[in-house]
């Protein structure tokens, strides 16, 4: 009898639920129950070209199923679903944000407008993340959090909130930063070193028992504008 | 502030008071207070907590409340005083939750199922799961006594599947 045998099976998912997928792993193969239990997908990709196309919910309701993904990349581009086939894309992506992912990758191009789920900004497992390109931030919420980002890459990336501060937010709500990567903005739209000094400073007033630890920030800009 | 008292029992004859306010931290008392089947004179019988169990839980009830009376009192409190006070429940729920065996957490887990409170049930359950975090699948089986039942061969395949979780 281990200590999990008197547990419901609820409750033994909700602490499944708190685990990033490496440690899921080290429960899974600890006996054939927990092995039972959960299933851990590695590397998930999905890319669309026009033969695939109709595999997208498919593989999106495998995701849906009970499974952990490690690793997962979405590229969706030109894609003319409904807003029930993104609410779709976007349960699925909050259901794996919430299972423990640690690398995402998200290259969403789409005409309409296409909102990212809140959950991606308090992702308590990912580690590394790529936004790529088209996406539009316009509200980070309150309690954004990603305390295990290292690596945060954005290709793209509009920052468009109300009170202009979505980006200083996003960096606030990362302890433990150590690379940023900005590639293909609107360069004359933003003076990023001081918003980049702004953020950092927003954050240290927040939580002063953390420093920022911000060691690799790389800045590509390609459309130059003479 | 005059508050009622309710008085609660466990498996093992225990009794313990209990502010009306603490309890209804726990759904299940809620509702009973709710459709008046709590008789003032009489404890609440709760056949699936032991004595030593629910004196935790009316411990972590009883904290609470006091933490959700200072919320209504100071509304205006500036962010610095909110995350000082965020912090020190924080503070306290950790050492709680330090002060007990493995035994007595899922002892307490089960408990605040069977009671219905949200905030505790999260609570052990992150905390259990912080006592899986960064361990191998050997070290998870010691701390949780799960007996491996997989055979050398079995447990090998595994390896080689996951080799990116094991280094």
């Amino acid at each position: 009898m281990d200590r999990f045998s008197n547990l419901p099976i609820d409750l033994i998912y909700e602490i499944i639920s708190l685990l990033s997928t490496d440690d899921v792993a080290s429960l899974q193969y600890a006996s054939k129950k927990f092995k039972s239990l959960v299933s851990v997908i590695p590397n998930l990709a999905f890319e669309t070209s026009s033969e695939i196309r109709g595999c997208l919910l498919y593989f999106v309701s495998g995701i849906l199923a009970r499974h952990r993904v490690r690793r997962l990349s979405l590229k969706l581009r030109y894609l003319n679903f409904d807003s029930s086939r993104w609410n779709l894309v976007n349960e699925c992506l909050i259901n794996v944000l919430k299972r423990g992912v640690m690398d995402l990758e998200l290259d969403i191009n789409v005409k309409e407008d296409y909102k990212l789920p809140s959950e991606l900004f308090t992702c308590k497992s990912v580690v590394k993340m790529k936004l790529g390109s088209g996406f539009v931030i316009d509200m980070i919420p309150e309690n954004a959090l990603l305390p295990s980002l290292k690596s945060l890459i954005l290709d793209s990336v509009r920052f468009v909130d109300v009170d202009g501060c979505a980006f200083q937010k996003l960096i606030s709500a990362c302890p433990v930063l150590k690379e940023l990567v900005i590639d293909h903005l609107n360069w004359e739209k933003w003076k990023w070193c001081r918003v980049l000094l702004l953020g950092v400073m927003y954050w240290k007033k927040k939580k002063n028992m953390f420093a920022l630890i911000l060691s690799y920030l790389v800045l590509i800009h390609r459309v130059l504008s003479t | 502030m005059s508050s009622n008292m309710i008085m609660l029992k466990s498996s093992d004859g225990a009794s313990f008071e209990i502010e009306e306010a603490a309890a209804r931290k726990s759904k299940i008392i809620a509702n009973m207070i709710e459709v008046e089947c709590v008789d003032e004179d009489k404890a609440i019988p709760l056949q699936n907590v032991t004595g030593n169990i629910l004196a935790l839980v009316i411990e972590y009830c009883n904290k609470h409340i006091v933490d959700d009376d200072d919320d209504v009192a100071t509304e205006e409190a500036s962010e610095e005083e909110e995350e000082a006070k965020k912090k020190k429940v924080d503070d306290w729920e950790a050492e709680f939750m330090n002060s007990m065996s493995l035994e007595t957490m899922f002892e307490l887990l089960l408990a605040a199922n069977y009671l219905n409170i949200k905030s505790l049930i999260d609570l052990v359950c992150q905390t259990i799961a912080n006592n899986i975090k960064d361990k191998t699948p050997e070290e998870v089986r010691k701390i949780f006594s799960i007996e491996n039942d997989f055979t050398p061969e079995e447990e090998e395949e595994i390896r080689k599947e996951n080799a990116w979780a094991f280094g």
